[in-house]
């Protein structure tokens, strides 16, 4: 248990400092962006991105742990199911916010139809507004029946995940397109080597606050089970 | 058909029309230079203000050329640009742009040299030096850069302050059970 507690604290220390390596490198150590009609706004990329992809990789989880429910009953499945969409939740408004941020500098206009005609951006919100829903569905004690309905819903992530990643490759989007593509290979180093360290931040980041969130409601289950027998 | 030809003749245009934005009378320049070359007389003008992020002009305007001069336009860090002055008409005007990414950040008293040769001798017949300001204008999006970043702390402390809430809750629910 102690091993444990150091571990985590270990990655989250080492999350926080390369955090704060990618701040020095977006913003200090490389000028400001060529080809941007916001360079100095383009520099939300490196937060902007890794947090778009941690809210990919929570709501996987949800995803994940919510299949496992549902197969075999795991408790843990379900926990993990919870506590990542509270995560998702928190870094999907990272990435939507940020995004706003950067979208009103770079491509101007309305924030409201944007959001509307872009299908990046609306599939995005979309995903992130049911898990909302999701979050907002188990704040209700927690019956088998809640259980299973949470995990069904967490269930929805495997089409609202690929279709929000996709839907700039497939649908119309004004959302530039990086991975997988010609412009990968064409990406600045020094923009490659504070992204990679953002998404590792980031990732690192997310299992710490997971592991923390899992304990306390490792603890309220025990605290709950504690009260019952002392009734 | 005739429509359509005419519809495709100004579209082709189109590209070139912006160009026109930008001013070439010299009315528009802060600073203009004289220079007597063999028998001419060549003016030059330009803007001692170089901004960032806007296309930056020189213009030439020769009288009574006979001859044929190459000009060179170089800045101290070896920007350069050049073109040529061809003789034979009375009065003469041209000019060379530099694009508004051609610095990044802001110089003072930067050199930019010019030098005009004899086309057919190759004899240097003029040597100048113009001192300009290269000035980058505020940074309008620093707004949103900070509202982007503010969002992420904001976030994430808000989240760690829930967390921390939620351990303290536990432990007095704990602490009232041990009692």
């Amino acid at each position: 248990m102690k091993y444990k507690w150091e571990l985590r604290e270990a990655v989250g220390l080492l999350g926080f400092l390369l955090v704060l390596a990618t701040l020095y490198f977006g913003l200090i150590s490389t000028g400001p962006a060529k080809f941007f009609t916001a360079p100095n706004a383009q520099k939300i990329f490196y937060f902007h991105v890794p947090s778009g992809l941690v809210t990919y990789l929570a709501f996987l989880m949800v995803v994940g742990g919510s299949a496992l429910y549902l197969y075999n009953q795991s408790h843990y499945a379900d926990r993990v199911a919870k506590c990542s969409a509270e995560l998702g939740i928190v870094f999907g408004f990272m990435s939507l916010a940020s995004g706003t941020f950067w979208m009103k500098a770079e491509w101007g206009g309305d924030i409201a139809s944007r959001f509307l005609t872009d299908m990046r951006l609306a599939t995005t919100l979309a995903m992130w507004i049911l898990y909302i829903a999701y979050f907002v569905y188990r704040r209700q004690p927690e019956t088998s029946i809640v259980k299973n309905n949470a995990a069904v819903l967490g269930m929805s992530g495997l089409i609202m995940v690929p279709l929000s990643y996709l839907s700039s490759r497939f649908l119309r989007s004004h959302h530039p397109v990086i991975v997988g593509t010609a412009d990968q290979d064409s990406l600045d180093p020094s923009l490659r080597v504070g992204l990679y360290m953002g998404i590792l931040a980031f990732i690192l980041l997310y299992s710490f606050l997971l592991n923390i969130r899992m304990q306390i409601e490792e603890m309220d289950k025990v605290i709950f089970s504690r009260k019952m027998g002392n009734l | 058909m005739r429509i359509g030809l005419i519809l495709v003749i100004l579209l082709s245009l189109t590209p070139f029309s912006s160009a026109g934005q930008y001013c070439h009378e010299d009315n528009c320049f802060t600073n203009r230079g004289y220079i007597h070359l063999n028998e001419e007389d060549l003016y030059v003008y330009y803007n001692s203000l170089f901004t960032i992020g806007e296309n930056w002009f020189v213009v030439f305007h020769v009288t009574g050329t006979d001859n044929d001069y190459d000009v060179d336009l170089s800045f101290e860090d070896g920007n350069s640009k050049s073109l040529t002055l061809p003789g034979g008409s009375s009065n003469y005007t041209d000019s060379v742009s530099f694009p508004g990414s051609t610095f990044a950040s802001e110089k003072f008293d930067f050199n930019l040299y010019l030098t005009i040769t004899q086309s057919q001798s190759g004899e240097v017949v003029a040597n100048s030096t113009f001192k300009i300001d290269i000035n980058k204008p505020s940074d309008d999006d620093m707004f949103y850069l900070w509202g982007g970043m503010t969002v992420f702390w904001v976030a994430i402390g808000a989240y760690v302050l829930y967390l921390s809430s939620q351990f303290r809750e536990l432990n007095k629910k704990v602490e009232r059970i041990e009692k």
